[in-house]
């Protein structure tokens, strides 16, 4: 009996802070999926995570209202991507090549001028707790005691699968990731629709760098995002570039990285350098399989991504 | 007259004019671009209360202004040169390895595991062993996103982008766990290497024979593409791999091969770093030398002969920041930015060429 208790409180404990790790990621996924499914793959998602992070804990530092730093981190994380919006769409650039550019920068920057807040303390989003609904056992914690950038992230994503699949914008966002000259011909300004992607895109990636900050780690420290950037775009494919799905993946890393902590906490010894490697292994190997299924079902993929485009030119 | 000088004018304005184009090929653009990146640099290094000018002429300063800060330039071009060539390689197929920087750590690893586990290798045997274990540590790296891609047709960016991250954590698995030298007072730290097992150097300078081998890499590669059957295989496969299936060539075979070979390469440059510049595997042997090594090739324009002397002036900014950071306490973070910033101005510049080029044909045709 006791330790089926035990086991209970363990997988409660994961899945909640599985949500609460995985939602960075989450929200800097999803801004991918719509700038994928407008043609644009964004690789400088690492560098526009940390600059979200850095920006949130400036800002809240310096103000200290938690809802202007998240906003001002999504701000300026869709600032540096406008720079790739520039380069890959009004300049046709190597797409893969100005994403690491973008990460490279977006890392040295924020080092730079990051280096006066590592350590500084703040108070950051606090959890946002569900009256009676967060003493259900199980569901409690792991659905009503979660931070309220949680439930906003439940919210984007419904809201990123409506505006893909149920609004014009969003048509006219699949139609030129399929096909831009069909668009084109059909006169969607196909420029303008993908510029306005990419900064969405970079505008979540900063919301979730900023969530990384100030709702989890609630501390800045340079390069703090270890691959999360890149475990998002990984997470995009895997999840097939349709937002709720990509919500699971997130959660599912989620789970991974917080294990370590957990399995410590339950008494269990394993190398927590071996468990830190888990996430990217994960990710190849979902990528694999993922890659698999839709080669056989000649679907998923943007059929655009990564192309360049030039209006009337086949 | 006067619409002899509007016509001018406007040929100059297109870069068709040939005082221009005299201009222009020399890399007209590319200075402006790079001027653009320096002033952004200025103001950034503005906002964090630096004198901009006196910051970057220091850094000019410390990686070319002196012959210790020369030697210190070529041995920071090294690991460079090796990690542009491990993402050249594959590049020549239109492969993308952005895992020069596990691919590095995999070397590193490598070679430290002859000096641990084959104690009983004759002297002089040594460093021929760690050159082969390092490649082949590196080569395996490469392997992993090369059979994906070419197998299963796995996205290799990111594949080789996460392996980056294991290998980093597999080197501190190791450093921390079973490899930690009892001696080191509990510093994460390998054994040191023993004097046989570093990498020979040129007198009195961290120079080591991984410069020498990657040049001759960048020699052997270019008689490799320019004058074999292989060789013109892969640049068909590059231009266009529909039409390389139709003759037949077997691309799998062809990405796998290309970036274990640039796995092997980003390898060598892991086995000097612990040989000889660290003399030791430990944690943060490289300070993201495989992704600056990745934007070197594409600032290369892919033509390895130039990987040399770009990675020098990369090279002699990595160490004029090191010099800086001595005396100052500027952090690493400036190499990245400059890096980032001088990609992007390339990026453009590629651009007003590629937009040049446009305009010719045009004027050809007309």
């Amino acid at each position: 009996m006791i330790y089926l208790i035990a086991i209970a409180a363990f997988i409660t404990a994961v899945f909640t802070s599985a949500i609460q790790s995985g939602a960075s990621i989450a929200f800097a996924a999803i801004g991918e999926v719509i700038s994928e499914r407008a043609g644009v793959i964004n690789l400088g998602l690492e560098g526009l995570m940390l600059v979200g992070a850095l920006t949130g804990v400036i800002v809240q530092v310096e103000n200290g209202n938690p809802a202007l730093a998240l906003f001002a981190a999504g701000l300026a994380a869709a600032l540096l991507a406008s720079i790739h919006a520039f380069l890959v769409i009004g300049l046709n650039s190597n797409q893969i090549v100005s994403g690491i550019a973008i990460s490279i920068l977006g890392a040295g920057v924020t080092g730079l001028l990051g280096r006066g807040y590592v350590g500084v303390k703040f108070d950051g989003i606090a959890k946002f707790e569900i009256p009676v609904l967060k003493d259900i056992p199980f569901f409690g914690p792991v659905l009503f005691q979660q931070d309220s950038l949680v439930y906003l992230l439940l919210l984007v994503s419904l809201g990123a699968y409506l505006l893909i699949n149920r609004t014009r914008y969003g048509l006219h966002l699949r139609s030129v990731g399929e096909d831009p000259q069909a668009a084109y011909a059909q006169s969607v300004a196909v420029q303008r629709t993908r510029v306005i992607a990419v900064l969405l895109g970079g505008f979540l990636a900063g919301i979730g760098g900023g969530h990384l900050s100030l709702a989890y780690t609630y501390a800045w420290s340079e390069r703090m995002t270890v691959g999360r950037g890149i475990i998002a775009v990984g997470l995009v494919i895997v999840a097939g570039w349709r937002p709720l799905w990509t919500l699971l993946a997130a959660f599912m890393f989620g789970a991974l990285t917080v294990l370590h902590p957990k399995l410590q906490a339950a008494g269990i010894n394993v190398s927590p350098y071996l468990v830190k490697m888990l996430p990217y292994l994960f990710t190849i190997v979902a990528l694999t399989l993922a890659t698999i299924r839709f080669k056989r079902s000649g679907q998923g993929m943007p059929a655009a991504l990564m192309k360049q485009f030039l209006p009337g030119q086949t | 007259m006067e619409t002899d000088i509007k016509a001018r004018l406007l040929r100059i304005f297109r870069g068709q004019d040939d005082i221009f184009k005299v201009i222009y090929t020399a890399g007209g653009a590319t200075v402006v671009a790079a001027f653009a990146a320096f002033s952004l640099l200025w103001l950034l290094l503005y906002a964090v209360d630096r004198n901009p000018a006196e910051t970057i002429w220091s850094i000019l300063v410390g990686g070319f202004g002196s012959a210790l800060g020369l030697k210190e330039t070529v041995t920071r071009m090294t690991p460079l040169l090796l990690c542009a060539l491990a993402a050249a390689i594959p590049a020549k197929g239109g492969l993308f390895n952005i895992g020069g920087e596990g691919q590095l750590h995999l070397g590193a690893i490598a070679a430290t595991s002859v000096i641990i586990y084959l104690t009983w290798l004759p002297h002089w045997m040594v460093i021929p062993a760690m050159i082969m274990m390092a490649m082949l540590g590196g080569a395996i790296w490469g392997f992993i996103p090369g059979i994906l891609r070419g197998w299963l047709g796995v996205n290799e960016v990111l594949v080789s982008l996460m392996l980056n991250y294991v290998a980093v954590a597999l080197v501190e698995l190791l450093v921390y766990g079973p490899w930690k030298d009892p001696l080191a007072l509990g510093w994460p730290y390998s054994v040191s290497f023993p004097e046989w097992a570093v990498l020979p150097t040129w007198s009195g300078s961290n120079i080591h024979l991984g410069l020498p081998l990657g040049i001759a890499v960048i020699g052997l590669f270019y008689l490799l593409m320019r004058w074999t059957t292989w060789g013109f295989s892969v640049r068909v496969i590059e231009a266009n791999p529909l039409t390389a299936t139709y003759i037949g060539l077997r691309i799998k075979i062809y990405a796998i091969v290309l970036l274990s070979l640039g796995g092997a390469m980003a390898a060598l440059a892991g086995l000097g770093e612990v040989s000889v510049i660290q003399g030791r595997l430990r944690e943060g042997i490289s300070p993201g030398y495989g992704y600056t090594g990745f934007l070197i090739t594409w600032l290369s324009r892919k033509k390895p002969i130039a990987i040399i002397p770009i990675s020098f002036l990369v090279g002699g900014f990595y160490s004029g920041a090191d010099a800086l950071q001595l005396s100052a306490g500027l952090p690493a973070a400036t190499v990245d930015i400059f890096m980032g910033l001088i990609f992007l101005a390339f990026l453009i510049d590629e651009y007003v060429r590629r937009r040049r080029a446009v305009a010719y044909s045009k004027q050809a045709i007309s």
